[in-house]
């Protein structure tokens, strides 16, 4: 039984790791940081780093998907409702703006490329020359 | 009296705005070049067996508290950050609107920035975000700890704070220290009331009150776990007043606690009732907190000690001096059974005094005025991503909290009450 959990938890994370692979951070082309730590990116999703080396940071982030699950798991930490949550706490503490919310990778991809100071993340095969991507470390 | 069934309390001021809010904007988001608009509205019905709690709740259904919150928030170019919020209220038959929020914010990196104006006081884990129900299951969170009256002093301060987020060794630490003064406090709130309730004096004036403290919280290298810390400091609290006469300070025939046992009986009445007085209040908190988050579950426990000096200056007598020393604790866990819903429980206790648990030092009056044994369960269901309904029940043992107003003689109260709660809330 306990060597039933123990492949049943190493499968599980696989999978979440295949799922982590198969996504893509990406900003806009003019932002000056190439690559972020988990760390600086779980920061970045609570609303904890608002700001880029050279600016403002605006986030934007994906209202559902397997890429989306897999951000909120791997790297916000909550599942879906408890991220909303926590960006609901703090709009109405006056610690935060909600982060832009966006349905489909073309919509992230069309926001982070006009928007100046724009993060987001989306399916690593939907990523054109548009965007910079961002290299975790 | 009349057994009293269904207090319809729908107030047409807040019906109203209300109305126009959720038709205005469609209950979503409201974005204006770049100023994004946010709300809540929510109504609470309550009963007791008992008490008038928060409202006219003693065997009756009561409309007891309507809140609307209006957040607008806007970011320049440069990183500033400007949020202001109101909130309208009615709690009780207690009507108000605030300016909940109205604050500058620059985070320099993510280690240190700095907000100025009206900030939230941050204590405890939920202080900042007591009025946020849309985050969790419950109606009320723990009565005594959280306690609705006190929000016209601790919801938050005309000032500054200071914050930021620090890498340590093991995890982070999330910090901010602030000081300032309190929102001007209004003669009519409960909280006024819950002040001149065990005191000799009714006041009719109070002036701002200085504020500072500290909140530090470790967000611990264990995925989701959480402790912390926070202290506040209350001074140069002034309440006026006029002194009771000794009818009005007894909670009970023969209760005269609160008058000073030099004086022969009737010459309060004679020399002090009726004239002014002025009465200062200080206070420092400690809290310690704990939350643990895994999955679906949440647990969190917090503990409170609070040293209180009131010194109240009567015409003829002089100055009368004492010291609360309080103290509220609980324990709670939630449970996200599904997408939709959520249930929550909590266990909290509390001491008007915390050196005398079980009130042997009071006389005339109920032992079980010292203290609140709350029991509560709650359950929340999202019947839209927008709209909320939530049922909560607390099995009560203690009369801590409980005002004179409405509660008839104190010697018939009973230590043994429950109260229930119905609550629906539509955000944007």
């Amino acid at each position: 039984m306990k060597k039933f959990f123990q492949l049943a938890l190493l499968f599980l994370s696989l999978a979440a790791a295949a799922r982590a692979q198969d996504l893509a951070f990406i900003a806009h082309p003019d932002v000056a940081d190439s690559s972020f730590s988990a760390d600086d990116i779980s920061s970045i999703l609570l609303g904890k780093k608002t700001s880029w080396s050279s600016g403002p940071l605006r986030l934007a982030v994906l209202t559902e998907g397997p890429v989306h699950d897999a951000v909120m798991k791997t790297y916000a930490q909550r599942t879906a409702d408890q991220f909303d949550k926590h960006w609901k706490k703090l709009v109405f503490t006056g610690k935060g703006i909600f982060p832009l919310p966006v349905k489909t990778d073309a919509e992230m991809l069309a926001y982070v490329a006009k928007t100046p100071g724009a993060f987001g993340y989306l399916a690593r095969a939907s990523v054109t020359a548009q965007v910079k991507v961002i290299v975790l470390r | 009296m009349p057994p009293r069934l269904f207090r319809p309390a729908w107030p047409k001021s807040i019906i109203i705005p209300l109305v126009a809010l959720l038709s205005a904007s469609s209950l979503s988001a409201v974005d204006l070049d770049g100023f994004a608009i946010h709300g809540a509205a929510s109504q609470t019905a309550a009963y007791s067996d008992r008490y008038d709690f928060l409202g006219s709740t003693a065997s009756t259904l009561s409309l007891n508290i309507t809140e609307l919150t209006l957040n607008g928030a806007y970011r320049f170019d440069n990183g500033l950050r400007f949020t202001t919020q109101l909130y309208a209220y009615k709690l009780g038959d207690y009507r108000n609107l605030t300016l909940d929020l109205a604050s500058l914010d620059y985070a320099f990196n993510e280690k240190i920035g700095v907000r100025l104006g009206r900030v939230k006081h941050p204590f405890g884990l939920y202080g900042e975000s007591q009025d946020v129900d849309l985050i969790r299951p419950f109606v009320f969170l723990p009565l005594d700890f959280y306690n609705k009256s006190a929000r016209p002093l601790n919801a938050a301060i005309d000032g500054a704070s200071l914050y930021g987020s620090l890498p340590v060794g093991a995890g982070r630490v999330e910090y901010q220290l602030y000081g300032g003064w309190s929102a001007k406090l209004d003669p009519a709130s409960p909280f006024i009331q819950s002040i001149s309730d065990p005191s000799p004096a009714v006041f009719d004036r109070a002036n701002l009150v200085q504020i500072h403290g500290v909140w530090i919280c470790w967000e611990t290298p264990l995925p989701g776990l959480r402790l912390g810390f926070s202290h506040a400091k209350i001074s140069h609290a002034h309440f006026d007043g006029r002194a009771k006469t000794s009818r009005e300070i007894a909670l009970s025939p023969g209760d005269s606690r609160l008058l000073p046992g030099f004086l022969p009986p009737g010459y309060w009445d004679l020399l002090v009732a009726g004239q002014r007085t002025t009465t200062a209040i200080a206070e420092r908190e400690w809290i310690v907190f704990v939350e643990y988050t895994h999955g679906p579950w949440q647990f969190a426990a917090e503990a409170n000690h609070g040293d209180v000096p009131i010194v109240t200056t009567l015409p003829v007598i002089g100055t009368l001096a004492a010291t609360s020393r309080l103290a509220s604790y609980y324990a709670m866990a939630t449970w996200q059974v599904a997408p939709k819903l959520q249930l929550g429980t909590y266990y909290g206790v509390a001491y008007d005094n915390r050196d005398d648990r079980d009130g042997h030092t009071l006389f005339s009056v109920p032992r079980h005025l010292n203290w609140l044994k709350d029991f509560a369960f709650a359950s929340s269901y999202n019947l839209r991503p927008w709209w909320l309904l939530k049922a909560e029940a607390h099995l009560l043992d203690g009369t801590k909290g409980i005002f004179s107003a409405g509660n008839g003689d104190a010697a018939l109260w009973r230590s043994h009450w429950t109260y229930f709660a119905v609550k629906t809330t539509v955000s944007f």
